[in-house]
């Protein structure tokens, strides 16, 4: 369990002063992947680096499964930074070693015997599948393969929590749902916690079961993936829900319906986790006998639930349309009236 | 050994050759230690650095630079008290190694101090998050990855020190290049100094040849 409270980190350059963490508290529980997304600069990365003290509030609590960190030195710090493992963006892998020489470093600093270390780096090379590159250098792997030499580096001392700075960030699509695949499987059969960092939404989909949205060094929304990005209350939230989610009504089909005149209401329908089992489109047209006509529907995995928006237009009498928008408040679907400009 | 290449003895040649090997050597092999020692004070202690240390990185490097523009001749005469405490006299190849070490060591420590700032920031970040001190640090992070990099440099500081030793002549260190003085210019022996001036290029040629291709070996990796 990893629980920061009210840290603040300014950095002194000669550019100026950047507050990096204003006021920033969150708490990771065992068992989570806990997501942090927000555009570089936001202050994610200052944030990830405080959860092994690499870098230092000025103020606040940072405490590691119940044990604070802040007032440790650095020797302090040593026990504790093996118990978390880190996983980087540029990898930071030794391009002088091999794939095994390198995997092998974190229990070799932990002066951990040479045969228990072979034994451990196979173990780990067949978990991530690459037990056929053992002995390769390091500078002939492709990315998404340096990438999983360096999560069996963090997993060496069998660490119970992953730190992973933009670990996806410099993968190309389809490697990095791999990559995804494999942090949940660690989280799963390894039982290890996550804290990623990243500005990729797809990540925040993908895998993680909580999300907090940063910005400008604070963190502007947190909670569960589903509450966050089913109803998000700030803008940039918004933005990044609209990444993965179309939720506004297309140019062309605006178009279409501005010029045939036949007014009505356009609604937005957001169905997340359980909704998704109700008949509410045809229950309306049964209930208040409005013409439903879904301009756009979009639908998209998340924290093993779905969250789907349905973009409706309602046609009929007012007193039907005001009818029809009871009932679905009524059945807990998040609603939104779309006004087209 | 009465034969006699451009009017030199063939035994003059060998010795010559000999101090010149003896004094480049020793004084490499010392000047390598002392500069790699000094440039991981220059890059532990620098801003940012692992053991930031703004005093020990402002006396390090100021040494450094002092020692660094005193023109070598200068700098033989100069420390010739040292080199008589540390050697008992200030004459001959081993008096001259003193003035070398001394003043290959900064030399090298700037080299090598590029070399080891090379060494990208994320893996001394990553040792640090995998608990790593900070010798481990420099022994298996920072010193190995650097390597390819630092053996360019001690090439690069191994043929300055060749250029040195030929004013180790100063102080009778003897050597290639004082047989070039010498014996070639100053007794109008034009033959013999295009003679030596010539082997220097081929050894510098096939030092750097050297250096080159020991820097690729453990940069690829084969």
């Amino acid at each position: 369990m990893i629980e920061f409270s009210h840290l603040n980190k300014t950095f002194v350059s000669r550019a100026g002063k950047v507050e990096a963490l204003k006021d920033v508290s969150l708490t990771v529980e065992n068992g989570d992947i806990y997501g942090v997304i927000g555009f570089s600069g936001a202050g994610k990365s200052t944030l990830i680096r405080m959860a092994n003290l690499l870098e230092r509030p000025d103020s606040g609590s940072i405490k590691v499964d119940g044990v604070e960190l802040t007032g440790q030195t650095e020797a302090q710090l040593i026990p504790v930074r093996r118990k978390i493992g880190m996983v980087f963006q540029q990898f930071n892998l030794l391009e002088s070693r091999t794939v095994a020489q390198n995997i092998e470093i974190p229990m070799k600093l932990a002066g951990i015997a040479s045969e228990q270390r072979a034994a451990r780096v196979k173990e780990l090379l067949q978990f991530v599948e690459l037990s056929d590159k053992a002995n390769t250098y390091v500078s002939r792997l492709s990315g998404g393969q340096k990438q999983r030499v360096g999560i069996a580096r963090a997993l060496a001392l069998s660490p119970s929590i992953l730190l992973c700075d933009e670990a996806t960030s410099a993968l190309d699509p389809q490697t990095t749902e791999s990559i995804l695949a494999l942090l949940k499987k660690i989280n799963r059969e390894l039982g290890v916690t996550i804290l990623l960092i990243t500005h990729q939404m797809q990540v925040v989909q993908r895998i993680c079961n909580k999300v907090a949205v940063m910005e400008n060094g604070r963190i502007v929304e947190q909670g569960t993936v589903l509450d966050v990005f089913g109803s998000p209350k700030q803008e940039i939230t918004r933005s990044f829900v609209r990444a993965i989610i179309q939720d506004e009504v297309p140019q062309s089909i605006q178009k279409i319906v501005k010029a045939d005149g036949k007014g009505g209401k356009i609604e937005k329908l957001k169905f997340v986790g359980n909704t998704v089992n109700e008949p509410v489109i045809a229950e309306i047209c049964q209930q208040s006998g409005v013409e439903v006509n879904i301009l756009c529907a979009s639908v998209q995995e998340m924290q093993d639930s779905v969250m789907c928006v349905f973009l409706l237009r309602l046609l009929g009498e007012e007193s039907a349309i005001a009818a029809a928008e009871a009932f679905i408040d009524k059945t807990g679907v998040l609603r939104e009236e779309v006004v087209l400009k | 050994m009465k034969q006699k290449i451009f009017g030199v003895t063939v035994a003059k040649l060998t010795a010559s050759f000999g101090q010149t090997i003896y004094m480049v050597g020793l004084s490499l092999f010392f000047g390598a230690i002392l500069g790699i020692l000094l440039a991981l004070v220059l890059v532990l202690c620098r801003k940012g650095g692992l053991k930031e240390n703004r005093i020990v990185y402002g006396i390090v490097s100021t040494f450094v630079n002092i020692v660094r523009s005193v023109p070598f001749v200068i700098l033989i005469v100069t420390i010739m008290p040292l080199t008589r405490a540390i050697m008992g006299t200030t004459i001959g190849s081993t008096a001259a190694l003193v003035p070398l070490i001394f003043y290959i060591s900064p030399y090298m420590a700037r080299l090598v101090e590029n070399s080891l700032l090379e060494v990208s920031d994320g893996i001394i970040e990553a040792a640090r998050a995998m608990g790593a001190t900070t010798f481990q640090t420099v022994w298996n992070f920072l010193l190995p990855e650097a390597l390819g990099s630092i053996v360019l440099a001690l090439t690069t500081g191994t043929i300055g020190l060749l250029g040195a030793s030929a004013m180790a002549g100063y102080v009778g260190g003897g050597g290639i290049g004082d047989l070039a003085l010498t014996y070639g210019y100053q007794k109008f022996n034009t033959p013999l100094m295009i003679f030596t001036v010539v082997i220097l290029i081929i050894v510098v040629q096939l030092l750097q040849a050297l250096g080159n291709g020991l820097s690729r070996c453990l940069r690829e990796h084969n």
